[in-house]
């Protein structure tokens, strides 16, 4: 028999192209701004800003490859900001609060998926609706204000919630460690796990899978939830960051979050995706908004740039599945 | 299990639509109270907050007067707002209190309500065509101006300078531009402007865009952040990177953060709007419409008073600041 | 008789594979031709080569004496070649008339003049012999009817060659009666048809020559008349098979699956029982409610009443995930819809249901999931370049045994099998017999649920025929006939 891995090659190649797309845009940007691009500060500068939309694009690759769409990321990320901090206001400490917002911003991602399984409405209705309701119980939390740790009298607990957004182990700055951290667990859970390929099944064949004795109910389930986990870790690194938690933080952020996955080879129409995609495709938004700032290119011009690549990325994916299925 | 999310679910549901009644409703048929619908921008945002309660504030001091806030979930939702002023109308509130998203899109409900015969004063961003009753408004051209003045006083009437305004396209962020830029080229040949970004008024998006202003031009002397979301999100980005000694951040309006941000020194100063005038003033010029005095002159200039961090315990910024 | 078409030394390379190689073919004026092959032969190939998909690599095609150049399917179209495949291109939300005359409906003042278009439609309806009303969407017809639907759209086009791919693979046999009916009309107007299918029986009723292929290559052409199905099937499959069915002696043991009663919307089964090493034949119509009784029994759809003892146990197969654990299988009817998942590869598809057994402490073993891919690839023989290929890549045949490796891999007490040969080669269809001989003498019960008559005689041990949700009658195979069959399943 061959064992040419034919299949794996094949991916590969795919992954790379979009790789060498990264690659090329860094060095064109590298050359365009005589070098200030690639000085370590700016990369790490870079780095930092696609945290929160890598993040979304976790979660959203999970429900992306089980065949949904998860619309409500962006509110659950404002929801799981101001929760934290309207806790930690109240006298709760920070690591306590940190967890109880995790357990509320599952909890809310696992309702997406409670409403999208068991009561069977499309994921993308499901998830339409409840990024204005996630918005609003946001609003409700924080009394339609941001909710500001800075002005705490208590300069302590300012200073350590501060340091999870800005501070820095071994010169890498804490939201980049933790971004990595849940990559790489989550990349680990998609590619190595029993979860991971029921995952990959229910997205390419629904009834197949669950036919195949998979319950396809539970594996849905988790991925909703998975992605309410990794907004809220989102919200609570943003509202850490600038120390105010803003009850309209991550508005618009779900876009963000499909075009990093979909840029990475994620399908929307299911069953294909890596975690390692998606932060390729987070690499190659930032690094043109990055780029593109330090080129000082019109902020207008720059938002037809990024709308352009976002449909090339789409373009080629289907391209490449219609050619497989020839 | 499922019965229990159900519950919850639904207990959320009643939980929103509770929070809907208590705002929304002009829930007494009692024709003594006047109604009035305060319409701003956004709800959220500690500003219109202040106007909202200054505008309460009146309300209870004049008696019979009731404040219902409303407005869009964000500032670039002019739809919203459009069809927000079009149910007050409907609705047949006594007055309507507006800050226009837009001062185009909002002329025909605008026209359309004072037809009808309900009073319409603006606030904070006017229209292109006059058909309101009164405007209150920091004269944001002015403002902008004083702002430049501020800035070229920090940083020595010399050097690199960038804008982080919010959304383009609305009147105030466009005339606090102008007002910039104009005093900036006008009176100070020494200051470049390099660069104009929009944020959105997502304080993660303008620490961003002030981070790339800032790596594309390391010497540059100054960021002015054109409201309070875009002033903090550039404080943030300045102190992240240790440059609050070599890189003057200006503000616009006041918030908790910003008043932190001017005590540590991340933000060195800001142009302090009088949203409790706009909000009290609005009240009073309602009500003073309906019994049929119309003001001699339809703008009105509320003033801003500049604070920064040498006059930051002055009795006049302090006032401003805590209004 | 008048050659309608001759295609000359036709060969096809794809990238690294000779998918036809000089294969010389004619079409005569009023006939029907039978293309007999196995999966993968070369059949498809050589129609999308007519109908314009592909373009031979040598080769030429001579129509009505002259040479054409056959460079996309439109060009085919107006040579009037027409092409009618398993899969119909219908748009479903659209009527008859809207699908027979998609982008080229009669116009008047630059608009779709629509009187006249259903009028034309009803035209070529009449002329089929069909009545429906052309502005019936096509959602709403019968896949028998859609299929009529494709066939008006190449009468439409004026078509004087139509190939038509697999056109019964989904009818019931009253719709099939009026499917050969309108055959033989088009071919009393001159009308020179390709006829490709699995179902060898059925050719004798309209075929007038038939020709196989075999491995990409040309092997005969013979008036039907003159040669017996199975000398066809030698033919197809390059050797002669003594029998379709293998010879097995199977042993029955006690009862393994004991159903007391089990009912629900669609059907109502009492007492069912199958034994250990037993296959069991379900008969009957198309919609007898042998699926959904499958479906209903293995947890799939939802039951009200479900009384069931497995092994002396009363056991509860409330959902597929509970069914697999107490040692169900279920291989479904249709492959594609929902057997497979075919954008994942070969061995993602066969530890499908054997992802419990590939994990520990939640991780899945990659050296465990190659090691049992690779060996159902080597025992069952599944065909396929590398486990990586995806599952849609490859041949019926080896998607029905991908599936069965699915669940033989699981441990299984009782095993449905669907229509276990629908849409596979001869080929393979005697290494699936063989498969399922192999699993019942390792005592597993099979419930086997087939529409073909031959092959419920030809591999059963008992046969229960259903019809309208039940069970209507039960028949010892050794002395059953066709006949007895048919009488209690009508």
């Amino acid at each position: 028999m061959d064992k040419l891995k034919k299949f794996d090659f094949q991916e590969i190649l795919n992954k790379g192209l979009v790789f060498g797309v990264l690659i090329g845009l860094v060095i064109l940007f590298a050359i365009l701004t005589g070098g200030k691009f690639i000085q370590p500060s700016n990369l790490i500068t870079i780095v930092s800003q696609i945290v929160p939309y890598a993040l979304l694009g976790f979660g959203m690759t999970f429900i992306l490859i089980t065949g949904g769409i998860d619309l409500s990321v962006g509110s659950i990320l404002g929801f799981g900001g101001i929760l934290c901090a309207k806790l930690i206001i109240m006298g709760c400490p920070i690591w306590l609060a940190i967890l109880f917002s995790l357990i509320a911003g599952a909890g809310i991602g696992f309702i997406n998926g409670y409403c999208v399984t068991k009561l069977a409405v499309v994921p993308f209705i499901v998830t339409l609706g409840t990024q204005f309701a996630f918005r609003g119980l946001t609003q409700l939390i924080g009394g339609g204000k941001p909710v500001s740790i800075q002005a705490m009298e208590d300069k302590n607990v300012v200073n350590a919630f501060i340091w999870i957004g800005n501070g820095e182990i071994l010169g890498i700055p804490v939201p980049i460690i933790i971004m990595i951290i849940t990559g790489i667990i989550l990349g680990v859970i998609l590619a190595k796990t029993g979860y991971g390929r029921r995952i990959y099944a229910v997205g390419s064949n629904e009834e197949a899978s669950r036919l195949s004795g998979i319950n396809v109910t539970r594996t849905k389930l988790i991925a909703y939830t998975l992605s309410g986990l990794t907004s809220t870790i989102a919200g609570i690194l943003l509202a850490a960051k600038l120390a105010s938690a803003q009850s309209n933080a991550g508005t618009g952020y779900e876009l963000e979050g499909i075009a990093a996955a979909v840029i990475g080879g994620t399908s929307v129409n299911g069953g294909v995706g890596t975690i390692l995609g998606t932060i390729i495709g987070a690499f190659v938004m930032g690094v043109l908004r990055n780029g593109l700032n330090l080129l000082k290119v019109n902020a207008f011009i720059q938002m037809i740039i990024i709308g352009a690549i976002i449909v090339i990325g789409v373009w080629y994916d289907t391209k490449r599945r219609n050619k497989i299925k020839l | 299990m499922k019965r229990k999310l159900l519950a919850v679910l639904f207990a959320t549901t009643i939980l929103f639509s509770l929070g809907g009644c208590s705002t929304n409703d002009i829930s007494n048929e009692d024709d003594d109270t006047i109604n009035i619908a305060l319409v701003t921008k956004m709800v959220d945002s500690p500003y219109w907050q202040t106007v909202k309660e200054a505008a309460i504030e009146k309300a209870q001091e004049l008696g019979n007067v009731e404040i219902t806030h409303l407005g869009p979930a964000i500032e670039s939702d002019i739809n919203a707002q459009v069809s927000i002023v079009e149910t007050c109308i409907v609705d047949e509130y006594d007055g309507i209190i507006l800050a226009a998203c837009d001062k185009d899109a909002l002329v025909i409900p605008v026209k359309k309500a004072v037809d009808t015969g309900i009073p319409v004063v603006m606030i904070d961003s006017g229209l292109s065509s006059p058909v309101y009753d009164a405007f209150l408004s920091t004269n944001n051209v002015q403002a902008g101006a004083n702002c430049a003045d501020l800035m070229a006083e920090l940083i020595g009437e010399s050097g690199k300078v960038g804008i982080i305004n919010f959304t383009a396209g609305t009147s105030t962020a466009i005339e606090r531009e102008t007002g910039f830029v104009e005093q900036i080229e006008k009176n100070y040949p020494n200051i470049e402007l390099v660069g104009i970004q929009y944020c959105d008024s997502d304080p993660t998006k303008a620490a961003n865009q002030a981070t790339d202003m800032i790596s594309a031009e390391p010497d540059i002397k100054g960021i002015w952040g054109v409201n309070d979301q875009a002033a903090i999100g550039v404080a943030n980005a300045v102190s992240t990177l240790g440059k609050i000694d070599e890189i003057s951040v200006v503000g616009f309006d006041n918030s908790a953060d910003i008043i932190a941000g001017l005590e540590v020194g991340t933000i060195k100063g800001t142009a302090v709007q009088m949203p409790t005038v706009m909000g009290a003033q609005g009240v009073q010029m309602v009500i003073d419409i309906l019994d049929g005095a119309y003001p001699e002159i339809k703008e009105i200039d509320t003033g801003v008073v500049m604070v920064n961090q040498e006059n930051l315990n002055d009795e006049i910024s302090q006032a401003a600041l805590n209004q | 008789m008048n050659k309608l078409l001759e295609m000359k030394n036709i060969t096809k390379i794809f990238p690294g594979v000779k998918a036809l190689d000089n294969v010389t073919l004619d079409l005569n004026q009023g006939e029907v031709h039978a293309l007999c092959g196995e999966n993968g032969a070369g059949k498809s190939t050589l129609m999308k080569i007519l109908s314009g998909v592909h373009q031979a690599s040598e080769g030429t095609i001579f129509i009505e004496g002259n040479q054409v150049y056959l460079n996309g399917t439109k060009s085919a179209q107006e040579l009037g070649i027409s092409i009618i495949f398993q899969e119909f291109n219908l748009c479903e939300h659209l009527s008859i008339s809207d699908n027979i005359w998609l982008d080229r409906q009669p116009q008047k003042f630059g608009l779709i003049n629509d009187r006249k278009m259903h009028k034309m439609t009803s035209e070529i309806l009449k002329e089929l012999g069909i009545s429906i009303n052309p502005k019936t969407p096509v959602s709403e017809l019968s896949v028998a009817q859609q299929q009529m639907v494709e066939i008006a759209k190449a009468i439409s086009f004026d078509s004087k060659i139509l190939v038509l791919d697999e056109p019964t693979a989904a009818l019931t046999d009253s719709e099939i009666d009026s499917l050969f009916e309108v055959i033989l009309k088009l071919k009393r107007k001159g009308v020179g048809m390709f006829y490709i299918s699995h179902r060898l029986e059925e050719l004798s009723r309209i075929t007038d020559r038939v020709s196989i292929i075999r491995d990409g290559q040309y092997i005969a052409t013979k008036i039907f008349k003159d040669i017996s199905i199975d000398e066809i099937i030698a033919l197809m499959v390059g050797r002669s098979l003594e029998d379709k069915y293998p010879k097995f002696d199977r042993i029955i043991g006690e009862t393994r699956l004991y159903v007391k009663e089990i009912k629900n919307s669609k059907i109502h089964i009492k007492d069912f029982e199958v034994k250990s090493g037993e296959i069991l034949a379900l008969a009957g119509l198309m919609d007898a409610g042998r699926t959904e009784f499958a479906r209903a029994l293995f947890g799939a759809d939802s039951t009200d009443i479900k009384d069931v003892i497995l092994d002396g146990q009363s056991v509860n197969f409330a959902e597929p995930e509970k069914s697999i654990k107490l040692g169900l299988g279920y291989i479904t009817e249709d492959r594609k819809k929902d057997g497979l998942a075919l954008n994942m590869s070969v061995e993602e598809n066969i530890n499908l249901a054997n992802i419990p057994n590939l994990t520990t402490k939640g991780f899945v073993s990659n050296y465990k999931a190659k090691e049992n891919a690779r060996k159902y690839i080597e025992n069952i023989h599944i065909k396929t370049p590398s486990m990586y290929q995806k599952a849609g890549n490859l041949s019926g045949g080896n998607q029905q045994k991908i599936v069965l490796a699915k669940w033989i891999c699981n441990d299984i007490k009782v095993l449905i099998f669907d229509e276990p040969t629908r849409g596979i080669d001869v080929g393979a269809k005697y290494e699936v017999y063989e498969l399922m001989n192999k699993l019942s003498s390792e005592n597993v019960a099979i419930i086997m649920i087939s529409s073909e008559l031959p092959e419920v005689l030809g591999m059963s041990d008992r046969i229960l025929v259903m019809q309208g949700g039940q069970i209507r009658g039960e028949l010892e195979t050794k002395i059953a006939t066709q006949e007895q069959i048919l009488n209690l399943a009508i």
